[in-house]
């Protein structure tokens, strides 16, 4: 191995503070060499990722329902921007709804987990990153 | 009832003859009303319906077929029978004028007793007939008119029950829904205390987050499955082809069954296609097996196995396992909401799986039931509509 790996940028999407509590355990639980930012909701991430020079993340987990602008219209959005073509969006709901998987998978998500995501899944779900 | 009797209307100016027909035709009971001149029987027409009319020809004054005419442009008399009563010498031609009048008979002087009682009564029993049937009209119609007023009651009966059904189940979803949320926190904060604090609680505290966690748990199926409930309800009902071996290897791999490697899983060949709605009747098999696995006889390899039986245009899909079974006097109780039997402390669930069944299956225009015995295993069966 001669080239250093880029260390991995998270962003996850997500409104409920307690949801990003929980994310924040299971990601140092899983010891991944990773950068993870947070935005409190979708406006704020499309802010986020708008911003002159921010770096492009390599996943970001995304919350469906969300106030302002739910999950699926940033999911839309982020599949239109050209800088994020590589990025992998994994959906992070407590919802259960076959159609809202459905949904989410025709809008271009790579996956779909339920709510809470444990050590064990971040981790299998980074490695496909 | 006693029979109404009908009026009978004789006019002659000859009271002679009056009195003569009268005692004839008093025989058959009905009421006889008398006028001396045309002009005296358009006033008796004012105020009664006739059943005939016997009216003389030659009468001084307005003559018979003047008084006809007269008779004939009131709307209401328009059918009202006519019988002109006249002598030999009548001639054709008059005769003639009589039927255009709307004559329905002609009767010559001297008039036979028998032969006017009996044309009279003809007339008689046609009013009595025109009677009854406008009476019978008169109550159908009404009678027709309640029971558009009652349908029209229950349609909108109907629609306030949809309505109402259809607030209930948006309101059930958002309550599921919604409750996740508060649920999740309260879960996995109590895994944090068990998993990150546990050398700073005592053995007591400890069973007590247990508690609370496995709480949260039950809540957390509880609330799934109500969805579950609630989306039976969401669905649409277009109905596809399914293939149901197809269907039941996905949800076999989707649900991760966590089994004795022991356990055997038998899927007979030739899985016939049924019509059903592919979410919901894969949320039914799901259902189904995941019960044949959990309600297994202790110390048994559970075994389960699935068929199709073809019955005309319908299938059913069968579901057997080798578990605990179900007592018959149970069978019926456990399709309903939130009903459990037997053992439930042994057998976590929320008692709304089979409801899902029912209602689903009930849903996509099918039947469902079980047959099983304490002890002897468990079939529970699907019947659906038959894909070409």
């Amino acid at each position: 191995m001669t080239a250093v790996p880029a260390r991995l940028k998270i962003l996850l999407v997500e409104d409920l503070e307690d949801d990003v509590f929980f994310f924040k355990r299971s990601f140092k639980r899983a010891e991944v060499d990773a950068d993870l930012q947070v935005a409190m909701d979708g406006a704020k991430a499309i802010e986020y990722l708008s911003r002159e020079g921010a770096p492009s993340p390599s996943v970001i987990f995304l919350d469906l329902k969300m106030p302002n602008q739910n999950g699926f219209e940033v999911l839309e959005w982020m599949r239109k921007n050209p800088r994020l073509s590589k990025t992998k969006i994994f959906i992070l709901t407590s919802s259960p709804e076959p159609r809202e998987r459905e949904l989410a998978k025709e809008l271009g998500a790579h996956d779909y987990f339920l709510k809470p995501l444990s050590a064990e899944q971040l981790r299998e779900a980074l490695d496909r990153a | 009832m006693t029979e109404q009797k009908v009026n009978i209307l004789l006019v002659d100016d000859q009271p002679g003859k009056l009195i003569a027909h009268e005692a004839v035709l008093q025989e058959l009971g009905e009421n006889i009303i008398k006028a001396t001149s045309g002009r005296d029987a358009l006033e008796c027409l004012l105020k009664e319906d006739f059943a005939v009319i016997l009216l003389d020809v030659n009468m001084p004054g307005m003559d018979g077929f003047e008084t006809a005419e007269l008779i004939r442009q009131r709307p209401r008399f328009e059918k009202t029978p006519i019988i002109f009563i006249t002598g030999y010498n009548t001639s054709d031609i008059d005769r003639l004028k009589g039927y255009r009048l709307g004559a329905v008979d002609y009767m010559f002087l001297p008039v036979i007793a028998e032969v006017l009682k009996a044309k009279v009564l003809v007339f008689v029993e046609l009013a009595r007939q025109t009677a009854l049937i406008k009476r019978q009209a008169e109550h159908l119609a009404f009678h027709n008119q309640e029971q558009a007023r009652k349908l029209e009651v229950i349609q909108k009966l109907n629609e306030e029950l949809r309505e109402a059904n259809e607030q209930l189940e948006t309101f059930s979803y958002s309550v599921s829904h919604d409750l996740r949320a508060p649920l999740r926190s309260l879960q996995g904060f109590s895994e944090v205390l068990l998993e990150d604090y546990a050398d700073k609680l005592d053995d007591e505290a400890r069973l007590y987050l247990q508690r609370i966690k496995s709480a949260t748990l039950q809540m957390e199926q509880l609330t799934r499955d109500l969805l579950q409930y609630c989306r039976v309800a969401r669905e649409d009902m277009t109905p596809q082809a399914v293939e149901v071996n197809a269907l039941i290897k996905d949800v076999m791999a989707m649900n991760n069954f966590v089994l004795p490697s022991s356990a055997q899983f038998v899927i007979r060949d030739g899985m016939a296609r049924v019509l059903a709605n592919p979410t919901l009747l894969s949320q039914c098999l799901s259902n189904l097996l995941q019960n044949a696995f959990k309600f297994a006889t202790p110390n048994v390899p559970p075994r389960v196995e699935v068929w199709t039986e073809r019955q005309a245009s319908r299938v059913r899909i069968h579901v057997q396992d080798n578990g605990i079974g179900i007592d018959p006097a149970h069978h019926q109780k456990i399709f309903g909401i939130f009903e459990r039997v037997g053992n439930v402390k042994e057998h976590d669930g929320t008692g709304i799986g089979l409801a899902i069944v029912a209602r689903a299956v009930q849903r996509m225009g099918g039947h469902c039931g079980v047959d099983s015995k304490l002890g002897a295993g468990s079939r529970f069966w699907i019947e659906l509509q038959s894909a070409p």
